[in-house]
């Protein structure tokens, strides 16, 4: 990432771009989509959850988006910040709630407001849970700027999300 | 074809624009006089912003099954117990202070966003519209620091004591500053006694802090910066007078602050009613003997008359607290009748502090039975709406609930006094933690002891266990409650309510569980008699289980005592 950001920023790109506008390719499309799904393993004992169970061309058919904003709208507001705000929001739990978030994290937004859920494993006791849930609400807010609320629930292990193996 | 379309974009944006100011427009015209077609729309009604929210929440009661909103709702996180609600509504601010402390210390990260593209980097760009002053940095004062008297002001409003004190010392003391910011510092510093206050920040801190009872000694820092910047201030001006009596007062210091009083009085200095009040509070520390005492108070009363202030309903409650906190019998409570018919003519109506102070003097725990809080309740019944004017209001419906249980013994004004403290937003009135749990243990008793037997089920059942937990000593009474009534099925959940709460492991709870069991097993169904056979044995599994760890501990079990309850359940 940071590497590519230097390559971009350099002045030398100008003189790059020519050599990538020239080429063309004559092969015929693979049209074949990898991206979000999951390889079935030899053993079949690849663990997955519902949501990763489910390929792209499910969402709002089986499963729904993981981010949710009017920034993709027509005359949306703030596209790219909402992005990175919400990868750095995910980062962010993730590294937090380390080895205890078992699902993907939902980001809601609504006015400036911010709702984050998640399911969590209960490896931790409570009350370190609730030291985290003030810590992460407080940290987000501050650095986003606008209210931040942690919506999780617990589960006993990480099987209990597992939907199915493959 | 470009600029045709922002063309258009803006074309619209003032159509927008017009409407907006047009409907502002529309609004505000009140329409007093009828108009020509007889309609007379009713003038507009000023709403705050948060009306709308408010009026859609009243229409929503609580959900006493429900833990509290500030715990997260999920089985592993709802507390059950009184030392766990403490610890997880804890541990959560301990965690948003952890995360303050953080954003205090790298201010200059939460300023801006780093991922702006660089031409806005240079400018502090603000990520939230709307900005919101709570999420921005607090400035952290040292010795270090390069400081203005606007730090001073900022520090001074936002009641950042020490901070203040730092900031103040940095300038240079008193001789740097001008009138009116010394005047508000010492306003500051009066008004803590130079101790720091807890944020308002910090909610959770400040409902569960320990119960600190009122103590009557002086605690007024002598000698202090206070008093420093005081006899440093030259003209001495009326309001640092006023505040520095206040500050000594409320403090008790007593002498010192009627001296500085007489001082005032002497320089022809006019005196505010607040001072008044402030110096009634505390003019028993003056004289003794009850005679004596009143004799002073009502000088200071007639001393308010000639210079013409006009008493206040602070004044009334700062006299009976004075009456309560010297004691008893019948020559006080007479004055402090006629104190409160005294100012019943002036028009001015007893507060709930006022209240707390007459029910504090009249219904002494070993003295005779007087029932004056009938009244109470009926007059406070009859107001619109009850508001807190001071601290000491909160004191009042804990007192109330406790003369209902102890004194009067009577559950019919028990349930008078919680509907009142249920109706409209009257639960602020409860006070804190401590004495939240205080009135439902009252509430709790005097209904077990005196109410129908469905009616306390009913009222165990709204308010175990997410509004209150019970101690022991109401458990105990709970469990007596059911014997008399036969609850078997009820019985048998005790148990586990007791293991959950954590007085499992009292002794004399859990024999008077057991004699409960027996006394009510002979006449229960059989499904119920199931029931209290299965808590029985996990009680007896309890039992064993504690004493396996105690063996380890090498300390006496009581197991032995169970068993032969346990056996005489079986036969």
């Amino acid at each position: 990432m940071n590497s590519l950001i230097k390559v971009a920023q350099s002045s030398n790109l100008s003189q790059w771009s020519p050599v990538f506008a020239s080429q063309f390719h004559t092969s015929s499309a693979l049209c074949r989509v990898v991206s979000g799904k999951y390889r079935i393993t030899k053993k079949r004992d690849r663990p997955l959850t519902y949501e990763m169970a489910n390929p792209p061309h499910f969402i709002a058919h089986r499963k729904t988006w993981n981010s949710w904003n009017t920034s993709s709208l027509k005359d949306g507001l703030r596209k790219s910040e909402t992005a990175v705000e919400d990868d750095f929001i995910r980062r962010f739990v993730n590294g937090t709630w380390h080895g205890l978030v078992c699902s993907e994290i939902i980001i809601k937004r609504q006015f400036n407001h911010i709702r984050v859920a998640a399911i969590v494993r209960r490896a931790v006791s409570p009350t370190k849970m609730y030291f985290l849930i003030g810590y992460t609400e407080e940290l987000l807010s501050n650095w986003i700027q606008s209210p931040v609320t942690l919506e999780l629930q617990t589960v006993d292990s990480y099987k209990d999300v597992v939907f199915k193996y493959i | 074809m470009y600029s045709n379309i922002v063309a258009s974009r803006q074309w619209a944006r003032l159509a927008c624009f017009c409407r907006y100011v047009s409907t502002i427009e529309g609004q505000t015209l009140p329409q007093a006089g009828k108009s020509s077609d007889g309609i007379s729309p009713p003038p507009r009604i000023s709403r705050s912003p948060t009306d709308i929210l408010q009026a859609l929440a009243a229409t929503v009661g609580t959900d006493p099954t429900a833990a509290h909103y500030k715990y997260h709702d999920d089985p592993y996180l709802i507390p059950q117990s009184n030392y766990r609600k403490r610890a997880y509504a804890l541990s959560a601010e301990a965690g948003r202070k952890a995360a303050a402390w953080i954003r205090d210390e790298h201010a200059e990260l939460f300023t801006m966003r780093e991922w702006d593209p660089p031409m806005k980097m240079k400018t502090p760009y603000f990520n939230a519209d709307p900005q919101i002053e709570a999420f921005a940095p607090k400035p952290i004062y040292n010795d270090e620091s390069k400081v203005t008297e606007e730090d001073l002001r900022y520090t001074i409003e936002n009641a950042l004591l020490e901070d203040s004190i730092k900031v103040f010392e940095l300038l240079g003391g008193v001789n740097n500053l001008d009138d009116q910011l010394k005047l508000s510092l010492l306003q500051l510093l009066c008004f803590y006694n130079e101790k720091e206050p807890v944020s308002m920040e910090w909610v959770e801190e400040r409902w569960f802090s320990a119960a600190t009872r009122d103590r009557h000694a002086a605690t007024w820092r002598v000698g202090g910066l206070a008093e420093k910047i005081f006899t440093a201030m030259d003209p001495k001006t009326p309001e640092a007078y006023c505040c520095i009596i206040q500050g000594m007062a409320k403090y008790f210091q007593a002498e010192r602050a009627h001296v500085f009083a007489q001082e005032a009085r002497e320089k022809g200095i006019q005196l505010s009613t607040t001072v008044y009040n402030s110096l009634l509070g505390c003019v028993g520390f003056l004289k003794e003997g009850v005679n004596l005492r009143i004799e002073a108070l009502k000088g200071l009363l007639h001393e308010m008359n000639e210079q013409g202030l006009s008493p206040n309903s602070e004044t009334m409650s700062a006299c009976l607290r004075s009456i309560s906190s010297w004691g008893g019998g019948k020559m006080l409570q007479t004055t402090a009748l006629q104190i409160v018919s005294e100012f019943r003519l002036l028009g001015i109506e007893p507060t709930l502090s006022a209240y707390y102070y007459l029910l504090c003097l009249f219904c002494k725990e070993q003295g005779p039975r007087i029932d004056i809080l009938t009244n109470i309740i009926a007059d406070l019944e009859k107001r619109e709406s009850i508001k807190a004017t001071q601290a000491t209001d909160t004191n009042f419906f804990i007192t109330a609930m406790g003369v209902c249980s102890d004194h009067l013994q009577d559950v019919n004004l028990a349930e008078r006094v919680h509907a009142l403290l249920m109706k409209d937003d009257n639960y602020q009135l409860v006070g804190d933690a401590y004495k939240e749990s205080i009135y439902y243990r009252h509430l709790v008793t005097v209904s077990c002891k005196y109410a129908p037997f469905e009616k306390t089920t009913e009222l165990l059942d709204t308010l175990v266990p997410n509004i209150y937990v019970p101690e022991p000593t109401v458990m105990e009474e709970i469990i007596r409650t059911l014997e008399v009534g036969g609850a078997g099925a009820r019985l048998a959940e005790a148990w586990s309510q007791l293991v959950v709460f954590g007085h499992a492991k009292r002794i004399k709870l859990v024999e008077k569980l057991l004699s409960a069991f027996c006394n009510c097993y002979s006449y229960q169904e059989e499904e119920v008699k199931a029931m209290i056979r299965n808590a029985a044995a996990d009680i007896l599994k309890y039992g064993q289980l504690m004493e396996e760890r105690e063996e380890n501990s090498d300390r006496r079990s009581p197991s032995q005592k169970y068993e032969i309850i346990y056996v005489k359940t079986y036969s």
